[in-house]
Formats: structure tokens, C-alpha cells, sequence
């Protein structure tokens, strides 16, 4: 019977439907943005500050951006016990990177014989930045189910490794840009293709 | 059995296709709210198509036949109509999928 869905295909449409709003790719791009305007602060106390600050914008301009334009356009949905898994595997990822990039920044900045390893080996921690990268994004990209986060840890892993012959600020302006332009594709026609409800759709429903 | 809720109940019936499930419109919902927990009526509109009249009249006679359970609650001022499959229409849609799977078998065999 053609009219017999293919359920797995029906879920992941469902939720690949409620990423389909441009805006990872708009928080990944702008995390990056924020790296290289933070490069630019001659003063490295003022770098950390305008890099912490801006940071914790970007999580909220997100989380509400995802309540304000996402959830009114799309509804609420709550996924199957498989996704929360995934979800959770993808949330201890990101914390124990996040973690494990301010060990090493700690450790950069606190001086002593740690500082003096990595500042002699900046190419070997550079690369393995890079590396470390592609391995987030490649775990995000499979257990949430979103390809396009593999472009944005290339992207990030070109960053780190300071692949580009720029300097550390250009590369990150740079690669911010790049993964922020088709977030920004992305957002715009999701806001064509779907309006906000009329009242009476959101308020008579069911 | 003429009306679909009527159908709904001889589906227990062997041999005999559930057709309240059968409709496409509701095959569709039911198979959204499958494999989902749980999901608001906007969403359901927005993955279906369906307009608001269409999707009201359908998960009325889901609820009916006591396949979908609708809770309506206000987030903040806002009202928000949560609907999930319950156990007994998880339990239809599984039969009524197995049924049409044989169906369609035994039709490859003649």
C-alpha cells in the first residue's frame, strides 16, 4: 500500500523538520565570530571578558531564538526515548570538550612548565584541535541527526588548525562568516515557508 | 459496521482492516503520534498539511475510539492542546500495520 508510511523516514523528518530553522548553524558561526573579535582585544584580561560576555549572549540569543521563532512556527513535539539518548551522548560530549578547552586554557595561561610545552608545540596543539574538532562535530552530526554540522566542524577544525594564512582573528571572522551565511539562507526561508499561526489556529486548536 | 468508529471496533475481528486507521489522513496522524511521545496540535498541522478543521475532525474521532488522549493545558497565557497515542491505539496501529503487511504478501504470492 503506497499510503503505508516508512516510520523511521516519518520521525527523522519530523525532527530534522524542527532543525530546519538555520539557527546552529547561526549560534555555530557566531561562536566563532566571537573567538576572532575576541583575538582582536590587544589586553588578554579584556579578551577573556569580551569573549566570556559575548559567549553567554550567543547561548541565550539561542535558547530564545529557539523559543520565539522555532517553537511558535513548528509546535511542541517530544520525541521517543532513542532521541533523549542520543541527545544526552551529545550534551556529555560538548561538556566534557568544553572542559577540556578550559583545562588547556588554564593550563596555557597559569605559566609554568605546561605553558611553556604548549607555547614550544603550538603546531602540535593546533592540529590536535583540529582534529578534536572534527570529532565533535562528526559525534553531533551522527547522534543528532544533522549532517550540515559536519561543514561547520570543517570549518572549525580549518580554524583551530590554523590552516588558513591568516591570522588567529581573520580565520575565525572568517570561518564565522562562512558557516553563518547559509544559517542565515536557512533562517530566512523557514521564516517564508512558515508564517506564525493565525490566532485562531493557536488558540481553537484540537 | 458503516461509520468508522464502528469499524474501529471490529478491527479486533481477524481478518478485518481497522478502518478508522485506514483513512490516510488519520493512517498519517497515527503514524506521527506513533513515533512520537507526544506532540501539540501545531505541530501535527504543520507535518501533515491538514487545515485546523481537518485535523480537529480526525483526532475527534481518534479520541473517540480512545486511540489518541488530547490534554489541553495553558503554558503562560497561551493554550496549548498536547495530543499522544494511547497504549490501546499504539496497540491498533502495530495490528492494523501487520495486517496490511500480510495483506500485502499474500497479494505478492498470487
Amino acid at each position: 500500500m503506497s499510503s503505508q508510511p516508512n516510520l523511521k523516514e516519518l520521525e527523522r523528518r519530523a525532527w530534522r523538520s524542527m532543525h530546519d530553522d538555520g539557527l546552529w548553524e547561526l549560534f555555530l558561526g557566531a561562536t566563532l565570530l566571537i573567538l576572532g573579535v575576541s583575538a582582536l582585544v590587544r589586553v588578554e584580561s579584556w579578551a577573556i571578558a569580551v569573549h566570556l560576555i559575548l559567549s553567554v549572549g550567543i547561548v541565550v540569543s539561542m535558547v530564545m531564538a529557539k523559543r520565539l521563532i522555532t517553537v511558535p512556527r513548528m509546535g511542541v513535539v517530544n520525541f521517543g526515548p532513542g532521541r533523549r539518548e542520543k541527545h544526552r551522548k551529545t550534551t556529555a560530549l560538548l561538556l566534557f570538550s568544553f572542559g577540556l578547552g578550559a583545562a588547556l586554557f588554564l593550563a596555557i595561561a597559569s605559566g609554568g612548565s605546561i605553558s611553556t610545552w604548549f607555547r614550544g608545540n603550538l603546531g602540535l596543539v593546533n592540529l590536535f584541535a583540529g582534529v578534536w574538532a572534527l570529532v565533535v562535530f562528526g559525534g553531533m552530526a551522527y547522534w543528532l541527526d544533522h549532517p550540515r554540522l559536519l561543514f561547520a566542524g570543517l570549518v572549525y577544525a580549518a580554524v583551530f588548525s590554523h590552516l588558513l594564512p591568516v591570522g588567529t582573528a581573520m580565520t575565525a571572522l572568517v570561518g564565522g562568516t562562512v558557516i553563518i551565511i547559509p544559517g542565515l539562507i536557512m533562517l530566512i526561508r523557514f521564516l517564508r515557508k512558515y508564517p506564525l499561526p493565525t490566532g485562531a489556529e493557536v488558540h481553537d486548536n484540537g | 459496521m458503516t461509520t468508522d468508529e464502528g469499524n474501529a471496533h471490529s478491527a479486533a475481528q481477524p481478518g478485518v482492516i481497522d478502518r478508522l486507521i485506514h483513512e490516510p489522513a488519520r493512517l498519517m496522524l497515527m503514524s506521527y503520534l506513533y513515533v512520537v511521545d507526544g506532540a501539540d496540535f501545531l505541530f501535527l498541522m504543520r507535518q501533515t498539511g491538514m487545515t485546523q478543521g481537518n485535523l480537529s475532525s480526525h483526532l475527534s474521532k481518534l479520541e473517540q475510539a480512545g486511540y489518541i488522549d488530547v490534554e489541553k493545558k495553558f503554558v503562560g497565557k497561551k493554550p496549548r492542546t498536547m495530543i499522544r497515542a494511547t497504549g490501546e491505539g499504539r496497540e491498533a496501529f502495530q495490528e492494523y500495520r501487520q495486517r496490511m503487511e500480510s495483506i500485502l504478501e499474500e497479494s505478492k504470492g498470487e
